[in-house]
């Protein structure tokens, strides 16, 4: 095997990212085990790449913070008559100390569906950039175990502290939403999804910029198909 | 730390460069009971036989174990006569290799069906990152972030992310974001280098 040809057909990179395959996977395995030169650039590239990935996860996996989804909307006379009950039982000690422990134990029973569902795993990263195609579904597969899903969503993060995200079905059904999204980079957010919420199917992603004025401008559209 | 392990090298092989001797002539030399014929040729394959291994098993335990099963099994082979074509020996290295690869990946799956006929509820948890990969991701980290610092423009780090991270194809890449084929490997290969670079500063502060 001749280093022209191992340049021209992008060899090394094809060997790392797991895309060369059959007889030429293994003339080129054979080649290299004997060749501190090609050896050496793979470990550089397969190094390089691992490299990057993890700082990718590192920089989009926090925590993220959930905004809890909206059931129904309530009529103004439904509202004010909430919001006098609301008040009248906030005067009450012992609903406060109510309040604490449903939080407490919510949070604990969060942890532990979790970590039963396996979330605690470390996380899959996908990268969502803008295509000049626009309009072609990303296709995505989804974890065999549930799992965390951080899409690195790759924007102009300059113009807004934070961000909100908006997860719908193909119905337009909203079925996971964050909220307070700080950038992860200059060029870059994260959004994270367990993914035993998703089913296979079509969804759309859209990015919204916080606060009051965000509903009414979308920054990034996405088109998600996960099978 | 030895740096050679962030580049996935085991510690027997260092950075040794690979000898000249024919294959053929280490294979003759071991039959006759040549012992130091046997150090020659697990320096001279062990870089690469645990490349390809770490490639294609994702804990690098593991690896390391079918890494030493690999030379031991070739050992016997050679001094059993089993190797027929002496000058094509990385052939033969590699398909004990990659056998025994396939073989930790039949009796995983088949661990794994067991435990999910006891109980199919139950999912397997990741084994914990041992010290030693927690620091090994440190470094790297460390490393990458002088490679993605050095690089002229933001365009240049979404090509890597794209093509390291999102695994998108290189064609599509370059139409996406309108360079050249020959811009593209431009940037592949400064961001390596630069990766080599801050490599070769850590060996030699580590080496100090």
């Amino acid at each position: 095997m001749q280093h022209s040809e191992i340049e021209r057909d992008s060899l090394i990179d094809r060997y790392v990212r797991n895309t060369l395959v059959g007889a030429e996977r293994q003339s080129f395995e054979e080649h290299f085990l004997d060749c501190t030169q090609c050896l050496e650039q793979l470990e550089i590239a397969s190094s390089l790449r691992q490299a990057i990935r993890e700082s990718a996860v590192e920089a989009v996996a926090a925590p993220p913070v959930v905004r809890p989804r909206r059931w129904y909307v309530l009529g103004w006379v439904q509202a004010a008559a909430a919001a006098c009950l609301v008040v009248a039982m906030a005067t009450s000690i012992g609903f406060f100390e109510q309040m604490q422990h449903a939080r407490r134990e919510l949070a604990s029973a969060q942890t532990e569906l979790a970590s039963a569902r396996g979330l605690a795993l470390s996380p899959a990263v996908y990268v969502l950039g803008q295509s000049r195609g626009g309009s072609e579904s990303k296709q995505i597969a989804l974890p065999r175990a549930p799992r965390w899903m951080v899409f690195s969503i790759e924007m102009d993060t300059t113009q807004f502290p934070s961000y909100h995200a908006i997860l719908s079905d193909f119905s337009g059904k909203e079925i996971w939403q964050q909220a307070g999204i700080q950038p992860a980079s200059p060029d870059a957010i994260g959004v994270t999804v367990p993914s035993n919420l998703l089913a296979p199917g079509s969804y759309t992603l859209i990015i919204q910029p916080s606060g009051p004025a965000g509903a009414q401008s979308t920054l990034s559209r996405f088109s998600l198909r996960f099978h | 730390m030895d740096a050679t392990l962030l580049l996935g090298g085991v510690y027997i092989a260092g950075r040794m460069e690979i000898e000249a001797t024919n294959p053929a002539d280490l294979v003759r030399r071991i039959m006759a009971g040549d012992s130091a014929a046997e150090e020659e040729l697990v320096h001279r394959y062990s870089r690469g036989v645990f490349f390809v291994l770490n490639q294609n098993v994702s804990d690098r335990e593991i690896a390391e174990d079918l890494y030493q099963e690999t030379f031991r099994l070739t050992l016997e082979k050679i001094r059993g006569g089993e190797v027929r074509e002496p000058e094509r020996f990385s052939g033969f290295i590699l398909s004990i290799a990659r056998n025994l690869a396939i073989e930790h990946f039949r009796k995983n799956t088949r661990a794994r069906e067991r435990q999910g006929e006891e109980n199919e509820s139950r999912t397997i948890a990741a084994p914990d990152p041992s010290q030693l990969d927690h620091l090994l991701k440190e470094e790297r980290a460390t490393l990458v972030h002088h490679v993605l610092a050095a690089l002229p423009s933001e365009r240049d780090r979404k090509v890597l992310r794209r093509f390291y991270i999102a695994d998108d194809d290189k064609e599509e890449i370059c139409a996406d974001l309108g360079i050249s084929s020959l811009h593209f490997n431009q940037i592949l290969c400064r961001a390596r280098e630069r990766y080599r670079k801050a490599f070769d500063e850590l060996s030699r502060a580590g080496g100090k």
